[in-house]
């Protein structure tokens, strides 16, 4: 049986898992914030609090479900003694960070608690095998950034998940305000990976000299896109854009769909980045 | 020769051109057809290529002297210009752009953007910006849009709905249409045609799908046809 009282575990307290607290902070949920480094904590109290300020001046969260939210909301670097109904880990992507955690997991929590990955790139199947008790128990949850703005939660079921885990994150979810989507545990989920042409065709064609790289958003935007590539890997981060392909193409063993682009390695190399180090393949300076 | 334009492509197109300009638009379905001489040919077709080619010669020849905007995303400009007389008058296109009344309509021309085509393409049409692409399959737009409906298949044959993949691209990637919305724009054997011509030009992994392969089998429809 599930426990019911409305306690939510998030670990990791970055954007992801400040995030999801906001979001659930925001419907009535007691969560647990768990993070190590206490000035993590801090920064993410902060940005809670302006998150839900900031909701509910535009109305974009009801005042009865924020109610009280800074009593519903702990903080620390662990989380023994709890009870809470799921555990939602949104540490970094990390097959080594995130294995153990899920080991350690699987080992404190009855087979009541739901727990849930964050990922957006590792195969849940590998987190499983990490889970071996209860590995049923274990599927994805991944949220988009910005977590409170983005209304997709993409539900992963790994090779051993159980179907009432697909359910149970349906409804909990739904109760967030979010529009849940099941998709299959392959590389990439299905939104990553259903949008690498979208970056990679863009960067080859750069190279080939078909159409320069801001006349190739220009291109884009003018069919309706919000953004063109370029602009997009800028304001995401040309790292991270890199490292999901990387990812992807890795776990396909190396389907050349997925081949990552010299273009943004080299990028990096440079440590244009994009928006965050002001510079990319537009300038921010 | 007359101040009307002739279209022969995808139904949609007439109307759409027609908001763009002041001038007559004839829509000949899929086939030319015999008449008075246009300002402007249109041809949104994709393919087959021998059908396209056929149809091409016959319009160069019916119309010698008019300028012909073609379809360049499944055979190359380069490669239609040696179909036709007098080939200086081709100018290549993404139909596609078009179908969506998008802002930015995309070219492929000689090295330098004839200054003649585009102040006739400026002058017959308002609120199109044109812009000049290296002469490539798949041009820039079907280049990726195809690739994003081939990808998607994989999610359609593992059994899940149309609706959740769109949805799940619309909210997760804030595009204009889901992948399947695509398909509905243009059709499933066009995009397979796209995908075969670039397969053909740039690659294994642009090898269509085997839903979209049996698609176009079922059609009948194939870029060598």
């Amino acid at each position: 049986m599930m426990n019911t009282d409305n306690l939510i575990i998030v670990i990791g307290s970055g954007t992801m898992g400040r995030g999801i607290a906001q979001v659930a902070l925001s419907h009535g949920f007691r969560v647990h914030l768990v993070d190590s480094v206490q000035s993590q904590r801090e920064l993410a109290h902060k940005s809670i609090s302006q998150g839900i300020g900031r909701a509910l001046e535009n109305g974009q969260v009801s005042p009865e479900g924020t109610l009280n939210w800074s009593e519903r909301l702990t903080m620390g670097p662990d989380w023994h003694s709890l009870k809470p109904s799921w555990v939602i880990e949104a540490i970094p992507e990390s097959m080594d960070l995130k294995g153990p955690l899920f080991t350690k997991l699987d080992e404190e929590f009855g087979e009541s608690v739901w727990l849930a990955s964050n990922t957006s790139s590792i195969a849940l199947t590998a987190i499983q095998g990490m889970a071996t008790r209860f590995p049923h128990r274990v599927g994805g949850l991944h949220f988009f950034n910005p977590v409170p703005r983005m209304a997709l939660v993409e539900v992963i079921a790994g090779m051993a998940t159980a179907p009432n885990f697909v359910s149970a994150a349906h409804d909990l979810v739904k109760g967030w305000g979010k529009e849940p989507v099941t998709v299959p545990d392959r590389p990439g989920f299905l939104v990553n990976r259903v949008a690498r042409p979208y970056y990679l065709e863009a960067l080859r064609m750069v190279e080939e000299g078909v159409v320069d790289y801001a006349d190739c958003d220009r291109i884009f935007e003018g069919a309706g896109f919000p953004m063109g590539p370029f602009r997009l890997m800028d304001l995401v981060g040309i790292d991270v854009n890199f490292s999901v392909s990387q990812s992807v193409f890795e776990q396909t063993f190396y389907d050349p769909r997925y081949r990552p682009h010299a273009l943004q390695q080299n990028k990096i190399w440079l440590g244009h980045l994009g928006r965050k180090s002001k510079r990319g393949f537009y300038s921010y300076e | 020769m007359s101040d009307m334009i002739a279209v022969f492509g995808p139904g949609t197109l007439g109307p759409i051109i027609q908001r763009h300009t002041s001038k007559e638009v004839h829509f000949w379905g899929n086939d030319p057809q015999q008449g008075p001489d246009p300002l402007l040919i249109i041809d949104a077709t994709l393919g087959p290529v021998p059908i396209k080619r056929d149809r091409l010669r016959w319009v160069a020849e019916q119309y010698p002297q008019t300028l012909i905007l073609t379809a360049s995303s499944t055979v190359l400009l380069a490669t239609q210009r040696r179909w036709i007389t007098n080939p200086e008058r081709m100018i290549g296109f993404d139909p596609w752009l078009m179908q969506i009344d998008a802002r930015v309509l995309t070219v492929a021309d000689d090295g330098e953007w004839r200054l003649f085509h585009r102040e006739m393409l400026s002058q017959i049409f308002s609120g199109w910006q044109w812009q000049k692409i290296a002469d490539q399959v798949g041009a820039v737009f079907a280049r990726v849009i195809a690739p994003l409906v081939n990808e998607s298949m994989a999610y359609v044959s593992m059994g899940i709905t149309h609706e959740d993949i769109n949805q799940a691209v619309k909210l997760g990637l804030n595009h204009p249409k889901g992948p399947l919305q695509w398909t509905e724009v243009f059709g499933i054997s066009q995009v397979g045609l796209v995908l075969q011509a670039m397969h053909r030009g740039m690659g294994e992994r642009f090898l269509p799908h085997p839903l979209i392969q049996r698609q176009m089998a079922e059609e009948g429809v194939n870029l060598d046809a």
